[in-house]
């Protein structure tokens, strides 16, 4: 179809709207700027939490979310839990995060594992649950994209339902599957309000990135300018790795 | 070889039941679109979990609603070969040959020799998407066969080919089925698929069997427009 290139001039607001956190996070980086934040004490700590605490969430994520997905692909009586996985997605993280408090909190319904709240273990638990319906919406299209017959072919070759799953379903679904990690994964490093509420912001504990960004703000901008730079630019690095990875997965 | 199968298998919107007996070596099915029987094929693998109905193959049951006898797809030594083949597309030719062999390199032997008695040895290293249609065929077929099944299910075996290749394989395919004494079941839109076969024909619409017989016989007294098209009347 001929493309009507006029729709170009009603597109550009919106690349310059999207452009513009990216041009100012550039903008106000310097080398100076930037040792200053390398030497400064709370981004060490808050980086190692971020890349630890959100690598243990996409774990769990992947493998508690992808049997889900699974269900949700393939069984028409999982529709009514549907309902799970998109609601986390609408709620306010900081509405998450205090309804967590309130489960595990001293006088909640798990109130015997209050031990969680304020711990790092509680920022993998904010991280996970806020990250998971992004995995799982795109692996239930990846999973139901799968052509049926090929999965048929598998068990009909001596393939056990797990072994088709494992040694076709996979390889197929990857491309989609790798870009719900990728999304999940951003996700979870960015996640701040419901791991503010539910773990606090303890360095060391529970500060990760974003809270160590919005620690340091109070005090020096062009650090926590930095810093953000920093997460902004591993954010990047995961993408274009799971991009090519799933590109491969296509290709092949 | 002989096989009898009864498959009742009920959606909301759609009921499949048909009866399908056979001494003969190849059954056609055919039918307009939509009328099951792509999925009365995944029935006889077991894709559906079905409360009513039998296959029995060889005089050994894969499945008895009566007896409560249900065999999953991998038990059933069933082989299927649907439309468009099926090719595993991340596998390289000899690893989709391998694929029901397991894993071993006794496997990936056997998968080259039948290859190489196919006269594609060469190809055993190329993807699916790097072979022509016959070729994918040629594999198709012989990734479902080196698992020596009981019974061979084609969709549309020749609906993806061009028109040289699809002639070709009219004639070696009976034949090859034939060398081997294996009963199979073959899905198709075309009269001229079928001939060489010499099938047993049942025409399914609507999800039940409205006329049965050998090709000769349809052809003598068509029972409905679909028939009376099909046999080219």
């Amino acid at each position: 179809m001929r493309f009507d290139r006029r729709i170009i001039l009603f597109a550009l607001p919106m690349v310059a709207l999207l452009a513009l956190p990216l041009l100012g996070l550039l903008g106000g980086l310097s080398p100076h700027r930037m040792s200053e934040a390398w030497s400064h004490p709370l981004w060490a700590p808050a980086l190692w939490l971020s890349i630890k605490t959100s690598l243990i969430s996409l774990a769990f994520v992947v493998t508690l979310g992808t049997p889900f997905a699974w269900w949700l692909a393939h069984d028409k009586r999982s529709a009514a839990w549907q309902w799970l996985v998109d609601v986390p997605m609408v709620l306010p993280p900081a509405v998450v995060g205090l309804a967590l408090l309130v489960v595990f909190g001293r006088q909640g319904i798990l109130g015997s594992l209050s031990g969680l709240v304020f711990s790092t273990a509680a920022v993998v638990l904010a991280q996970t649950i806020v990250a998971a319906p992004f995995y799982i919406s795109a692996a239930v299209a990846a999973l139901r994209a799968v052509d049926e017959d090929v999965v048929l072919v598998a068990r009909s070759l001596g393939k056990s339902s797990l072994g088709a799953f494992v040694s076709v379903v996979l390889p197929y679904a990857w491309p989609g599957l790798a870009a719900g990690m990728a999304m999940a994964w951003a996700r979870a490093v960015g996640e701040f309000g419901a791991t503010l509420f539910v773990a606090g912001n303890l360095p060391g504990v529970s500060q990760t990135m974003p809270l160590a960004i919005y620690t340091v703000m109070e005090s020096d901008l062009s650090v926590a300018l930095s810093l953000s730079v920093l997460l902004a630019g591993l954010a990047l690095l995961a993408l274009l790795t799971l991009r090519w990875s799933a590109g491969r997965g296509r290709r092949s | 070889m002989s096989w009898s199968a009864r498959i009742l298998y009920e959606r909301p919107e759609f009921i499949l039941d048909v009866e399908l007996e056979s001494e003969h070596s190849v059954v056609a099915l055919i039918g307009p679109n939509g009328a099951g029987k792509t999925t009365l094929l995944r029935a006889l693998l077991g894709a559906y979990p079905l409360s009513v109905g039998h296959l029995t193959i060889d005089g050994s049951a894969c499945f008895d609603a009566d007896q409560g006898l249900d065999l999953a797809p991998e038990e059933r030594r069933i082989a299927y070969v649907p439309q468009g083949f099926g090719l595993f597309e991340h596998l390289r030719v000899i690893d989709n040959v391998a694929f029901g062999l397991g894993r071993s390199s006794l496997a990936r032997d056997q998968a080259q020799k039948r290859l190489d008695q196919l006269g594609i040895g060469q190809l055993a290293a190329r993807y699916p998407h790097q072979l022509s249609g016959g070729q994918q065929q040629q594999v198709a077929l012989a990734r479902a066969l080196v698992c020596e099944p009981s019974l061979l299910l084609l969709d549309e075996p020749f609906s993806a080919l061009d028109v040289t290749t699809k002639r070709a394989l009219r004639q070696s395919l009976p034949a090859d089925l034939k060398a081997k004494g294996l009963s199979s079941v073959i899905v198709s839109h075309d009269r001229r698929d079928l001939e060489p076969f010499d099938p047993y024909v049942y025409a399914i619409e609507d999800g039940a069997v409205v006329q049965r017989g050998t090709l000769a016989q349809l052809e003598q007294a068509p029972e409905t427009a679909f028939v009376r098209e099909f046999v080219g009347l």
